[in-house]
C-alpha cells in the first residue's frame, strides 16, 4: 500500500508535469520566445515595434457637370441636356494596398462601403507602414470570396453586414455599384423629373481593380490623405461606351448586363 | 497486484493525454439535443456546423415560422403560404401578400427541405439559412426591412429570452433569426407514405394493385419520369426546361446564371406531398396532375431549352388514372397532421 502511495504522487508529478512543461510562448518573434512549448499561455513579450504606422485616407466626391460638387436630391442639367437628380449613390471598395516605390503592394483595408446618400462626400481609412509609395491599388466591387460571405454573420455597422441594405436575397450575393435616381429626358426640359434610374451592379465578373499613380509618403503619427473624384458626366458618358439614360434607365445586373458592365467599365475611367 | 499496477500506469497514461489534449472550441450549447427523425432508406442531410439543432433552436424557428411579426402589417407569416395541411406549399397559382400584393412564383413545399442544395424556383440562393430574408424582404411577400423585424423581436415580451436560450445571444440578431427558421424548417422531413411503408417498410400490402400499375409506369421506360424526379426525394435537384412555354415571361435560371441556355429552367421539385401541392410549375399554370401528365405526354412546346427526355408519350385513361393514383401514395398523413409541425400553442 505504501508503494502505491507513493505511485499516486508520482503519477500526480508526472501528469502536473506533462502538461505545465509544454506551455509557454510558442512565437519565435517574442522575446521570450520557448521552443519548448506546444502550447501558447498568452505570455510572448515583443521588442518594441519597428515599424510605425501612420494614417492613409481615401476621400471621395462626387462631381455633376463642369466639375461642380453634386448635390443629392437636386436636380443638374447634363452634358446631353437631361435633367438628373441622383438620390443614392453607395459602392464598395475593396482590396485597398499601397504601392510601394519598390512596387511591392501592402494591404490595408478589406473592405469599405463608400456612401454618398447624405453628402456628396465620403471616405475610407486605414493605418499603413510609414514609407514612400508611388500609388494605389483598389476594387470595385466586392473580389468572388467577399462576394460569397453570409451577411447575416456580421456586426450590423459592418460593410458587408445584411443591415447596409446592399444584399441581393434572391441571388446570394453583393450589389456594388448603387446609383437611384430621377431624370427628364426630354432635351433641355426640367419640367418632368420622373423618369426612375437605378443602376445597380454587381455579379462577379464585374468586379475590377483599378491603381492610381501618386508619389505619397507616409510618416509617423500622420494622415495622409489622397483624394479622387468621380465624374457622374464620365460614368454615364464615358470612354468605354455612353449609356442613353432615356433607354438605358435601369439594371440589376442580371437583367440588363450590358448596361451593368457600361457603369463598371465607365465607373473606372470616372475616377480622377 | 502486478496487474492492478498496469491498470493504474494504463489510466494515468490515459489520463495525461486527455489532460493535454487540445481544446476544441464550439457555439456553447443549452437545450436537449434534436435528434431528426430519418425515415427509413433516407440519407442523413447536412446540417451547417454553427447551427446544429437542439430543441430551443428548433422551437425558437416554429414560433417564428408561425408569427405574422415578420411582414410589415403583422398580416402574414411564413405559414401563411406554406401550410401544414397543404404539404407546406399553398393551393394557389401566387401567394397573397401584403398589402394585395401576390407573389411572382407559385409557393414551393418545404417537405425535405433539409436535402436540397439551393432554394427558390431559380437556385438563386444556396443557404437555408440566408434564403430566409428573402420572403421577409420581398415586397410581394412579408415586405419588412430586417432591420425593423429585429427592432419589433427586441421589443417583444419573449423573444430576447428565446434567442438567448437558443443561440446564446444577448439579443434577437438576423444570425439567429435566420438560423432559427432554418433549423425548424430542416425538420419537416416526411417519409412515411404509403409509398416508404411500401418500398422502405416492406409493408407489401401498403399500395393496391392499381398505385403498383402506376409505380411501375412511374419508374418505366415508356415514361421516364424518375430520370428527373428520382431517388428518395424524387428529384436529382437539377434546373430543367420542361417545354411548358414556348416563350417564357419569367426567365428562371437563367436570371441567377446569365446564360441564355438557361432560359426556362427551374428547379426540378420534389414530388412528396405532390397531390397536396396543386397547382403546379413555377407559375402554378396546371391546375390538376391530370394537366400536368397530359402536357408531359404531349411532348411540351418545344422551347429551344426544353429538355430531349420530353418528347411525348401514349398514355391510356386506365394508365394515367393508375400514375395519379401512385402520385395520390407520396402523401404523407403522419408529416402533414404531426403536431411538432403546427402552430405552436402560446
Amino acid at each position: 500500500m505504501k508503494h502505491l502511495n507513493q505511485l499516486l504522487f508520482l503519477a500526480l508529478c508526472i501528469l502536473l508535469a506533462s502538461c505545465s512543461k509544454e506551455e509557454g510562448c510558442t512565437d519565435i518573434n517574442a522575446t521570450n520566445y520557448n521552443p519548448n512549448a506546444d502550447k501558447s499561455d498568452d505570455s510572448c513579450i515583443y521588442p518594441p515595434v519597428v515599424s510605425e504606422k501612420g494614417t492613409f485616407k481615401l476621400n471621395f466626391n462626387l462631381t455633376s457637370s463642369n466639375g461642380q460638387a453634386l448635390v443629392i436630391n437636386q436636380p443638374y442639367s447634363d452634358s446631353a441636356n437631361y435633367t438628373i437628380q441622383i438620390e443614392g449613390f453607395q459602392f464598395y471598395i475593396s482590396n485597398l494596398a499601397l504601392i510601394k516605390t519598390n512596387n511591392q503592394e501592402v494591404s490595408i483595408k478589406d473592405v469599405d462601403l463608400i456612401s454618398f446618400n447624405t453628402s456628396n462626400e465620403n471616405n475610407t481609412e486605414a493605418l499603413a507602414a510609414i514609407g514612400d509609395y508611388k500609388g494605389i491599388k483598389f476594387g470595385i466591387g466586392l473580389d468572388s470570396t467577399q462576394n460569397a460571405s453570409d451577411p447575416t454573420t456580421f456586426a450590423n455597422d459592418h460593410p458587408l453586414s445584411l443591415f447596409q441594405n446592399t444584399y441581393w436575397n434572391w441571388s446570394s450575393q453583393y450589389r456594388f455599384i448603387m446609383i437611384e435616381g430621377r431624370a427628364d429626358t426630354t432635351i433641355g426640359s426640367s419640367a418632368n423629373i420622373n423618369q426612375l434610374l437605378i443602376y445597380h451592379t454587381g455579379l462577379n465578373s464585374l468586379y475590377r481593380e483599378t491603381q492610381i499613380n501618386e508619389n505619397f509618403s507616409i510618416s509617423l503619427n500622420n494622415t495622409h490623405q489622397m483624394n479622387l473624384t468621380i465624374n457622374l458626366n464620365k460614368l454615364f458618358y464615358g470612354s468605354f461606351a455612353s449609356i442613353d439614360l432615356k433607354t438605358e434607365s435601369t439594371t440589376h445586373a442580371t437583367t440588363n448586363y450590358l448596361v451593368a458592365e457600361k457603369v463598371t467599365e465607365n465607373f473606372i475611367t470616372a475616377i480622377e | 497486484m502486478k496487474s492492478f499496477r498496469t491498470y493504474l500506469i494504463f489510466g494515468i497514461t490515459l489520463l495525461t493525454f486527455t489532460s493535454c489534449s487540445k481544446e476544441t472550441e464550439s457555439i456553447p450549447q443549452t437545450g436537449t439535443a434534436y435528434a431528426l427523425a430519418i425515415p427509413p432508406g433516407f440519407p442523413e442531410p447536412i446540417i451547417p456546423e454553427d447551427n446544429t439543432l437542439n430543441s430551443n433552436r428548433v422551437e425558437l424557428g416554429r414560433k417564428l415560422f408561425y408569427d405574422p411579426i415578420l411582414s410589415l402589417d403583422s398580416s402574414i407569416s411564413c405559414a401563411s403560404c406554406h401550410l401544414q395541411n397543404d404539404g407546406f406549399a399553398d393551393n394557389k397559382n401566387f401567394s397573397d401578400g401584403v398589402l394585395g400584393k401576390v407573389t411572382e412564383r407559385n409557393s414551393p413545399t418545404l417537405t425535405n427541405i433539409a436535402y436540397h442544395n439551393a432554394f427558390f424556383w431559380d437556385g438563386g440562393n444556396h443557404s437555408l439559412e440566408i434564403q430566409v430574408i428573402g420572403p421577409i424582404e420581398n415586397e410581394n411577400e412579408m415586405n419588412l426591412s430586417v432591420q425593423v423585424a429585429i427592432e419589433r423581436l427586441k421589443q417583444d415580451p419573449e423573444y430576447p429570452e428565446l434567442f438567448r436560450k437558443a443561440y446564446q445571444l444577448n439579443e434577437p440578431t438576423i444570425f439567429g433569426l435566420t438560423r432559427a427558421i432554418a433549423a425548424f424548417e430542416r425538420t419537416l422531413i416526411s417519409g412515411n407514405s404509403n409509398y416508404d411503408k411500401y418500398f422502405y417498410q416492406g409493408q407489401s400490402n401498403s399500395l393496391n394493385a392499381n398505385e403498383i400499375a402506376g409505380m411501375n409506369l412511374f419508374f418505366g421506360n415508356n415514361l421516364r419520369c424518375a430520370e428527373c424526379h428520382s431517388g428518395f426525394n424524387f428529384t436529382n435537384l437539377n434546373y430543367e426546361n420542361n417545354g411548358i412555354y414556348a416563350m417564357y415571361a419569367d426567365s428562371g435560371r437563367a436570371a441567377v446564371t446569365l446564360n441564355p441556355n438557361d432560359n426556362g429552367k427551374f428547379k426540378i421539385p420534389t414530388l412528396r406531398n405532390i397531390a397536396l401541392t396543386a397547382p403546379y410549375m413555377h407559375d402554378g399554370s396546371f391546375a390538376t396532375l391530370e394537366n400536368v401528365i397530359d402536357h408531359y405526354a404531349q411532348g411540351g412546346q418545344n422551347h429551344a431549352n426544353q429538355n430531349s427526355k420530353i418528347s411525348g408519350f401514349s398514355i391510356t385513361t386506365q394508365e394515367k388514372s393508375d400514375l395519379i393514383a401512385f402520385l395520390h401514395t407520396l402523401t404523407d398523413y403522419e408529416f402533414i397532421n404531426n403536431p411538432n409541425f403546427s402552430v405552436p400553442t402560446p
